[in-house]
C-alpha cells in the first residue's frame, strides 16, 4: 500500500480533527493576510497621501481631524480660515509650495476640491483625457470618478452622498487624471473660485473670459487688490479693514448693491456670524449655508478656505513655521507625520503589532495542527506498532506523521489564502473608507513571509508528534491491545 | 538453520524476564512456545523477530546475526522474511480488508491479495473497513497479513487465547494450511494447551 493512500486514509478516518485543523490554520493565515493587507493599505495610504507634504494649516481644532480632513480627505474638517490671513503664509519665505484647498461639496461621495493646479504637480498627477480647468464650475475628475470629460453634474453639499443639491451652479468636467494611487484618484477637483463661489464667497482667481458668474467674482477680486498688487483706495480700505477684522466695507464698491444694501448686509452679518455660519455649511448638509448662498450671491463673504498644505524650504523651517502659524488665534498647524505616528500608534497599527499579531495567530494555527496531530497519535499508537512490527522503518513512519501535518497546513494555508485575499476584495468593496481609498488585495513580501512562517509553524507542529511516531514501544504496544 | 539463540537473556532493572541458554530452530520445523502468562514467551518471541534487543547474547536468523545489524536492515529484514498474527489482532480499523493485507507487502501484489482474499473466504467482506468485521473474520485477515509478504517465518503470539475450540480448529487450520503453501515456518506462542497436539516441536517454558 502506497504511503500517500494510507495518510489520506488516516486523514479521512479523523475527518472532523482534520477539518477542525485545516480551518484554524485557515483561520489565522486568513486574519494574519487581512492584518497584514489592511496594515499595509493604511501605511501605503498614509505615505503615498501624505508624501512630502511637512505642515497643514487649518482652523484651530484636532490637528489629526485636519490632517485626515486636508490631507487624507476621511474626515470633516476643523472649520475654514481668512484666505487673507492663508495667503500671508503661503507667501512666507520659508515656504517652497503651498497649496490651498477649499473643500464644501460632493458628487456621489467624491469630494469636489478647490484648488490650483500645484495641487496636481505635487502628485505628479497628469491628465489622461481632456484638459485642466480654465474658469470656474470646469473640474477634472480622479481616476476612479465616474465622471467623463464633458460630464455635468451638481454637487451635493457637505462632504458624504446625499447633501443638499446646489442646482443653481453645474460643473463640468473638462479632463480627466491618469491613476496616480494617491487620494487624487478619487476627488474632483477645481478651481477655487467655484468652490467660494458657490458657497457665496468671494473669488481670488483672476482669469480670462469671465463668465458672468466670474464677472462678479472678479468684482470681489476688486476687494482684494492687496491680493493682487492693486493699490487702489478701496482695496486698501478693505485690507485696513480686514486687518481689523471687519468686513463691513467689502461691499462697498459692488456694482449690483447700493450702500445701503452693503450696510445691511453688514448689519445683518458681522463678521464672526459668516464664519460660524460657513464652518456649520461646510461641516454639515445643513441648508443655512445654502440659503445664506441663495440670498447673498450679490454680496459675497471674504474668501475662506478649508486648508493649506505646505512644503518648507528646509527642516529648520518644519519646525519653526507651525510655532508661528499657532500663535495666531484663527490658524493651526499641523505636522502629517507627526500626527499619523500618533494616529497609527493609537490604533496599534505600528508594524510591531501587526508583526506580534500575525505571529500569534500563526502559533494558534501551529498548536490546533500540534494539538490535532498529538492528539490523534495516543489512539494510534497501536496501528503504528503494527507498521513498525510488518517493516516500516522509524523514518517512514516519521515520513507519513509529517506528511500528514503538512497536508493539513498546506490545506489550511491556501484555504486562508484564498479567504484573506477574497476576504479584504470584498471588505475593500463593501466597506466605505476602503473603497474609497481605492484598497486593493495584493500578494506582497509580507504574504510570502506568512506562507514560509505557516509551513515552517507547521513542520514544528508535526515535527514532535512524528518523532514520537516513530519512537513507539513496538512490543508494549502490540501486548497492551488497541 | 532458520534461528540460532546463544546465552539469550532479557532483564529489566527489576528482574530477568527471560534467560534461554540455546536454541535452534530448523526450517519448516513449526515450533510451538508454550507456558503460562509471564514466562516470556512473547519476549522469546519479540527477540526472534527483531522487536526487541536481547538485554545479551545473540539472535541468528539464517547466517544474519542480528547483533550489529541496523535498524533500518532489521526493520527490512522483518519486512522480507517474517509475518504477524498478533493476540490482540491489531488490523487497522480505518482501512479495508484489502488495504491492511496490502499493508504487510514490500511491493503491492495484488494477485497474491485477490488469492488470500478468496482463499480465506473474504471476498464479500473485500472493501470493508476492518472495524466492522466480526472478530473470526478479522483474524482470518491478520492471518491473509501474516503471509502477504510470502514470509518465511510467521509469528502467532496467543491466535487461539480469546477462541472457542470451533474456532480454535479453524484458525490453527488455516494458519498450518498458509503456512504449507508459502514454506514457511510457523512459530506459535500460547498457553493455550488445546493447540498443542498439533506440534511436534515444542518449548514448554517456565516462569
Amino acid at each position: 500500500m502506497k504511503d500517500f493512500a494510507l495518510i489520506m486514509a488516516s486523514l479521512k478516518s479523523r475527518w472532523l480533527n482534520s477539518l477542525l485543523s485545516v480551518f484554524l490554520t485557515a483561520f489565522g493565515v486568513m486574519l494574519a493576510i487581512l492584518i497584514v493587507q489592511f496594515g499595509q493599505h493604511v501605511q501605503s495610504r498614509l505615505s503615498t497621501d501624505g508624501q512630502n507634504i511637512d505642515i497643514v494649516v487649518g482652523a484651530k481644532g484636532s490637528p489629526l481631524q485636519l490632517i485626515l480632513s486636508s490631507v487624507y480627505h476621511i474626515d470633516i474638517p476643523t472649520g475654514n480660515i481668512p484666505y487673507e490671513t492663508a495667503e500671508k503664509w503661503m507667501n512666507h519665505r520659508q515656504v517652497k509650495t503651498a497649496i490651498p484647498l477649499a473643500l464644501g461639496d460632493n458628487w456621489h461621495g467624491n469630494r469636489i476640491v478647490g484648488t490650483t493646479p500645484a495641487y496636481l504637480a505635487h502628485y505628479d498627477a497628469s491628465l489622461g483625457d481632456g484638459r485642466l480647468w480654465s474658469k470656474p464650475f470646469e473640474a477634472i475628475s480622479g481616476a476612479s470618478v465616474n465622471a467623463p470629460v464633458g460630464f455635468e453634474f451638481a454637487g451635493a453639499h457637505g462632504l458624504m452622498d446625499g447633501g443638499h443639491v446646489h442646482e443653481e451652479e453645474k460643473y463640468k468636467i473638462v479632463g480627466t487624471l491618469k491613476p496616480t494611487g494617491t487620494v487624487l484618484d478619487r476627488l474632483i477637483l477645481t478651481s477655487l473660485d467655484s468652490v467660494l463661489h458657490l458657497h457665496g464667497h468671494k473669488g481670488v482667481e483672476h482669469e480670462e473670459g469671465h463668465t458672468e458668474h466670474e464677472h462678479h467674482e472678479h468684482e470681489h477680486h476688486d476687494e482684494h487688490k492687496d491680493h493682487d498688487d492693486h493699490s487702489d483706495h478701496e482695496g486698501h480700505e478693505h485690507h485696513d479693514d480686514h486687518e481689523e477684522h471687519a468686513h463691513h466695507d467689502e461691499h462697498k464698491d459692488h456694482d449690483d448693491h447700493s450702500d445701503h444694501e452693503g450696510h445691511e448686509h453688514h448689519d445683518d452679518h458681522d463678521d464672526h456670524a459668516h464664519h460660524d455660519e460657513h464652518k456649520d455649511h461646510d461641516d454639515h448638509s445643513d441648508h443655512e449655508g445654502h440659503e445664506h448662498h441663495d440670498d447673498h450671491d450679490d454680496h459675497a463673504q471674504d474668501a475662506e478656505i478649508t486648508a493649506l498644505l505646505l512644503t518648507t524650504k528646509s527642516p529648520m523651517a518644519n519646525m519653526n513655521l507651525p510655532r508661528m502659524i499657532n500663535r495666531e488665534s484663527a490658524l493651526q498647524a499641523a505636522n502629517p507625520a507627526l500626527e499619523m505616528v500618533r494616529l497609527t500608534s493609537m490604533l496599534g497599527l505600528g508594524s510591531k503589532t501587526f508583526g506580534a499579531l500575525s505571529t500569534l495567530l500563526i502559533i494558534i494555527a501551529a498548536l490546533s495542527i500540534f494539538t490535532g496531530l498529538a492528539g490523534s497519535l495516543e489512539n494510534r499508537m497501536g496501528d503504528l506498532a503494527v507498521l513498525r512490527a510488518i517493516g516500516y522503518s522509524k523514518a517512514r513512519l516519521r515520513k507519513i506523521i509529517l506528511t500528514e501535518g503538512m497536508l493539513i497546513v498546506t490545506a489550511g494555508l491556501l484555504l486562508g489564502l484564498v479567504l484573506g485575499l477574497y476576504g479584504f476584495t470584498v471588505m475593500a468593496h463593501s466597506i466605505a473608507p476602503l473603497s474609497a481609498s481605492g484598497a486593493q488585495a495584493h500578494i506582497t513580501t509580507e504574504i510570502c513571509w506568512i506562507i514560509v512562517a505557516v509551513l515552517f509553524a507547521g513542520i514544528l507542529a508535526s515535527l514532535m508528534p512524528a518523532i514520537r511516531a516513530s519512537r513507539v514501544d513496538v512490543a508494549k504496544q502490540l501486548t497492551k491491545g488497541n | 538453520m532458520l534461528f540460532t539463540l546463544k546465552n539469550i537473556k532479557y532483564s529489566t532493572s527489576e528482574r530477568t524476564i527471560l534467560s534461554v541458554d540455546s536454541l535452534n530452530i530448523e526450517a519448516g520445523k513449526h515450533l510451538l512456545l508454550l507456558g503460562q502468562s509471564g514466562c516470556g514467551k512473547t519476549t522469546l518471541m519479540n527477540i526472534m523477530a527483531g522487536l526487541l534487543r536481547p538485554t545479551d547474547g545473540d539472535v541468528v536468523f539464517q547466517d544474519t546475526p542480528y547483533t550489529g545489524l541496523s535498524e533500518n536492515k532489521l526493520d527490512n529484514l522483518r519486512s522480507n522474511n517474517f509475518g504477524f498474527v498478533f493476540q490482540k489482532i491489531h488490523l487497522i480499523g480505518h482501512l479495508s480488508i484489502e488495504q491492511n493485507i496490502a499493508l504487510a507487502q514490500p511491493t503491492k501484489d495484488q494477485a497474491r491479495i485477490n488469492t488470500l482474499i478468496e482463499e480465506l473466504a473474504l471476498t464479500a467482506q473485500k472493501q470493508q473497513k476492518a472495524r466492522d468485521l466480526s472478530v473470526g473474520e478479522a483474524q482470518r485477515v491478520a492471518i491473509a497479513r501474516a503471509v502477504a509478504n510470502n514470509p518465511s517465518v510467521i509469528f502467532a503470539d496467543e491466535p487461539t487465547s480469546a477462541l472457542d475450540d470451533a474456532n480454535t480448529e479453524k484458525v490453527m487450520d488455516l494458519l498450518f494450511e498458509q503456512a504449507e503453501k508459502t514454506n514457511a515456518t510457523l512459530i506459535v506462542a500460547t498457553h493455550d494447551a488445546r493447540i498443542k497436539g498439533r506440534f511436534t516441536n515444542i518449548l514448554e517454558m517456565t516462569s
